[in-house]
């Protein structure tokens, strides 16, 4: 082959040469960075909005006061029903309590234990999993172990013993929750920490002499971030289920505080007569949990789609 | 493989050790059996009797050393062997799950393979929505909304009991489905997805293989793999069963089982159904290793 | 043009392949001609995301879609339009005529099945041949391949062979098919220097024992000068220059086809600056209608960045896309 060096080839004179960053201008066009809200986003996340809504401003918009009985009125049906009554929206329960009412503050409370539930389990989940995952050592051995042994258990029936255990009550069904959920956070959190502890600038920055702790405030966490986001949306529902299954079987939320699952629970002996006070709790706890998964798909394709499986 | 072993020895001892606490915490049973007048005397008594007034830590090495023996006491309120009485509720457990778990299985797979098919066309969104729907239904809402349609107003079907394997079945596999026929379907879809998007599926393409066998041969076979471990996970559910669905349809099986045993106290037999459900976990994801390494080529030979 | 219209394999005019993404419309495949005869080695030259391997897929219509579609052109396969075909008279096309070996060795053998298995199921889709027959012949096209001991190795699982031994796996995969045409997309790209040497031999032989068509995707032109008897030069879905190998090697008309050339690094040019190309390929998102190349060509004219320009002549064999050269 002939050398190329000694072989003449078309060299251009530079007067007409537009200047590189300009011409790379012209020929890629400007991507504006849009988010893409479609209807997957506006619809659940309107739905949750009206839920929080409702929920913070629930002594406004009930009409009636959820623990008051109204015997007179019990078992009246919901407004599309022969025999409806204007003042119960959405009918009574067998002690005369308006459901409407009780939906609104039933809101109130799933949603305190949603919000804290989540809040916390995601807190100690992702401390403990970057802990595990940029330790190492006998720090993640430990944090390992106990994840393995929790997922051995069965969610709803530890969940249910602890509830026993504890008592019934608001700050307990949390705990509970944590303890229970923190496992999946820690699980994500110590896998990405991994990860990113190979990273090049994590490595630089410990060359610099960076503590860990800094370190790990600054470049793992917000890396994390996003996936940790989508756990958290998507274990909204989760909590909800399971903080309403509890409340139904009476190891939840005590009476008198309104709670869905335990409206569920009390509309089971009328169901022939008087079906809307189990249904109507249901459907709400499913439009919040529909919402809350709804949205964490969303979240997920947009800022993780490699968490797909979950 | 012996690692695994020993790490599931080692999750075995916390569980029972976690299990022994927490079953202990649940309460005094001298207080729910003994009538308030029963004097110090008659509590010693008792207390004698059922072991309890032993130091803890004696009682706990008590409980190992028979468990080890498959000796799990005797239930506080049935007084009978726990190991009997879990493994009598066993059958009508795994009846309801495992039909459950079967027919989710034999639904969700197929469906979910189309719908990695399909991928983006109407017929896979309408599937993804299911699928998420299935996900967030209320398993004792769902329950109950099915009795009430199909045993109190169409009276097609009974609205709780058991029976074996009859109508009985229905309303409460359907419950416990639900949830795991969107997992499946989900799962599924998405590693089809994978795969179909992988080289050797392009190769079979290139060899000029019906996409029928594309599809199933080369695509859901290596699919299968992540779908093994759910499976596994959905069987352990299956065999501790469900505690709201079996409380809601009246069906007694351990979830029910489980129930009453919180309810009264009942620490042998609380501590019975824990440590069978982390055993059974162990077991079930060492059988899983093992399945794996039949499946995935790649696990079998990394000794090479 | 040289050459009886006979011995040419495979005509294609216009090719188009997009691909429709969020982004917008990427043009991958933007208008391609070219020609291979029966027995002749084409090599497709170009830079990563030139669109090479998009052609190559385009070929057997096995391009993604969604997002991606052939929206134009005609690929003449022995005189028929291959994009006038159904799915199901393609597949039946796939591997007995056509066949491709991927770029990737980890990843193109399916790992749950035994690479005899996978031999012996090329063989059977295009070869009435059962059991030991059929054994027989696995043994005999991975003997062809330079597999050593390929009764033993017929056992084997993907991942427990090399990535050296796995192309050449593809190779037998795509021998059996005895198909008239192979496209052999960057298969030595991830392979180390040796192992490339060897893999080229081989597929020289393959190509005399069945004298089927190659067309060599790659991007090192080191390559091309030892195997392709000609060659096509692309960048941004288009194809820039074509001809014989030693005709553009020696001189290369197209301002970006020098430049390739001139980037190599050569022997006993130690203490020089590698020779780069300025700038990067463009984003074949939503590209205008001027020259793709114009903004990092040193011999650019207005021109140059309005219009796009026409494929010139300029010997029996050898087009060039460029308005210097008119």
């Amino acid at each position: 082959m002939k050398d190329l060096e000694t072989m003449g080839g078309p060299r251009g004179d530079s007067d007409t040469k537009m200047e590189v960053s300009d011409a790379l201008k012209t020929t890629r066009k400007k991507k504006g960075k849009r988010m893409g809200f479609g209807w997957r986003f506006y619809l659940p996340a309107l739905i949750l909005a009206a839920f929080v809504l409702v929920a913070i401003f629930a002594d406004f918009i009930a009409p009636h006061n959820p623990v008051k009985n109204h015997l007179a009125d019990s078992l009246t049906p919901p407004f599309w029903q022969e025999g409806a009554k204007a003042e119960y929206l959405l009918g009574t329960d067998q002690m005369g309590r308006d459901i409407l009412s009780r939906l609104i503050y039933g809101a109130r409370t799933s949603l305190i234990v949603a919000a804290l539930g989540v809040f916390l389990t995601g807190i100690v989940g992702t401390i403990l999993g970057v802990l595990a995952g940029y330790k190492g050592g006998w720090v993640d051995a430990v944090i390992s172990r106990a994840i393995d042994v929790i997922q051995g258990f069965p969610l709803f029936l530890v969940a249910l013993v602890l509830a026993i255990v504890l008592g019934a009550s608001l700050f307990n069904i949390i705990l509970i929750i944590t303890i229970m959920f923190w496992v999946g956070y820690a699980r994500q959190a110590r896998a990405e920490t991994l990860q990113i502890r190979e990273s090049a600038y994590v490595e630089l920055a410990r060359i610099a002499g960076c503590r860990d702790f800094t370190i790990a405030v600054r470049h793992v966490i917000p890396n994390l971030l996003n996936s940790i986001i989508v756990i958290a949306t998507l274990g909204v529902g989760s909590v909800i289920l399971l903080e309403s299954g509890l409340s139904f079987l009476g190891a939840g939320i005590p009476p008198p505080t309104p709670s869905w699952g335990s409206m569920c629970a009390d509309g089971r002996s009328i169901l022939t007569t008087a079906w809307w006070v189990s249904f109507l709790p249901g459907v709400a706890i499913m439009a919040v949990v529909l919402s809350g998964n709804l949205l964490g798909d969303w979240l997920r394709d947009k800022l993780d789609p490699k968490l797909r499986d979950l | 493989m012996i690692i695994r072993l020993g790490q599931g020895i080692l999750a075995l001892i916390v569980g029972t050790i976690l299990v022994f606490g927490l079953a202990r915490l649940t309460g005094n049973p001298l207080d729910l059996m003994l009538p308030e007048t029963a004097t110090p005397e008659q509590r010693q008594q008792m207390a004698e009797y059922l072991g309890l007034d032993k130091p803890i830590y004696q009682q706990y090495f008590v409980f190992i050393g028979n468990a080890a023996k498959g000796d799990f006491g005797r239930s506080l309120f049935f007084y009978r062997p726990v190991t009997q009485i879990i493994f009598e509720r066993l059958p009508a457990t795994l009846e309801l799950g495992g039909t459950a778990m079967l027919f989710s299985m034999l639904v969700a797979i197929p469906v979910g393979v189309y719908a990695a098919v399909k991928r983006e066309k109407w017929q896979d969104s309408i599937l993804k929505v299911f699928a998420i729907f299935g996900q967030s239904v209320p398993s004792f809402w769902l329950g109950i909304m099915l009795i009430l349609v199909f045993a109190v107003s169409l009276r097609w079907l009974p609205a709780g009991g058991y029976g074996r394997f009859d109508e009985h079945l229905i309303l409460p596999a359907l419950t416990v489905s639900t949830f795991s026929i969107a997992g499946f379907l989900r799962l599924t879809r998405s590693a089809m997805l994978d795969t179909l998007s992988t080289d050797y599926v392009r190769l079979a393409r290139i060899k000029g293989l019906k996409e029928r066998y594309v599809i199933w041969k080369h695509g859901l076979r290596n699919a299968l793999i992540p779908v093994i471990t759910f499976t596994g996970f959905v069987l352990v559910n299956a065999f501790m069963g469900s505690v709201i669905v079996e409380a809601v349809f009246a069906w007694p099986g351990i979830g029910q089982l489980s129930y009453q045993a919180l309810l009264w106290r009942d620490f042998p037999l609380i501590q019975g159904i824990l440590v069978f459900s982390v055993a059974l976990f162990v077991l079930v994801n060492l059988a899983i290793d093992i399945l794996y390494v039949y499946l995935d080529p790649r696990v079998r030979f990394t000794r090479d | 043009m040289a050459g009886s219209k006979d011995d040419i394999l495979l005509r294609v005019t216009g090719l188009k392949t997009y691909f429709f993404v969020r982004r917008g419309t990427v043009k991958a495949v933007d208008g391609v001609n070219f020609y291979i005869k029966r027995g002749e080695v084409l090599g497709i030259v170009g830079e990563s995301a030139c669109g090479k391997s998009v052609t190559g897929l385009s070929l057997l219509r096995l391009v993604p879609d969604p997002p991606g579609k052939i929206v134009g052109g005609h690929i003449f396969l022995e005189g028929e339009d291959l994009l006038l075909k159904s799915e199901e008279e393609m597949r039946k096309l796939r591997g007995s005529k056509i066949t491709m070996i991927q770029q990737n060795p980890d990843s193109s053998l399916n790992p749950v099945f035994r690479i005899g298995n996978q031999v012996a199921e090329a063989i059977s889709l295009h070869q009435e041949l059962k059991d030991k027959a059929l054994h027989n012949k696995v043994v005999e096209i991975l003997g062809l391949v330079n597999i050593p001991s390929p009764e033993a190795r017929m056992r084997d699982y993907p991942h427990q062979m090399s990535g050296g031994m796995r192309q050449r796996v593809a190779g037998a995969i795509a021998l059996s098919c005895q198909a008239n045409l192979l496209i052999a997309d960057e298969p030595t790209t991830n392979l180390d220097v040796t192992t490339q040497a060897e893999y080229l031999k081989l597929l020289e032989e393959v190509q005399k024992v069945t004298g089927c068509a190659i067309i060599f995707i790659t991007h090192d032109f080191g390559i091309v000068s030892k195997i392709c008897t000609r060659v096509a030069v692309m960048y941004a879905g288009k194809i820039v220059e074509a001809g014989p190998t030693i005709d553009i090697m020696q001189k290369p008309r197209h301002p970006y086809t020098f430049a390739l050339l001139d980037s190599v690094p050569k022997l006993g040019s130690r203490g020089t600056l590698l020779r780069t190309i300025e700038g990067q390929p463009p984003e074949p998102v939503d590209l205008p209608p001027s020259c793709a190349f114009a903004v990092r060509c040193p011999m650019a004219k207005d021109r140059c960045f309005k219009e796009n320009p026409e494929e010139v002549r300029i010997d029996d064999n050898h087009y060039v896309s460029c308005f210097h050269v008119e």
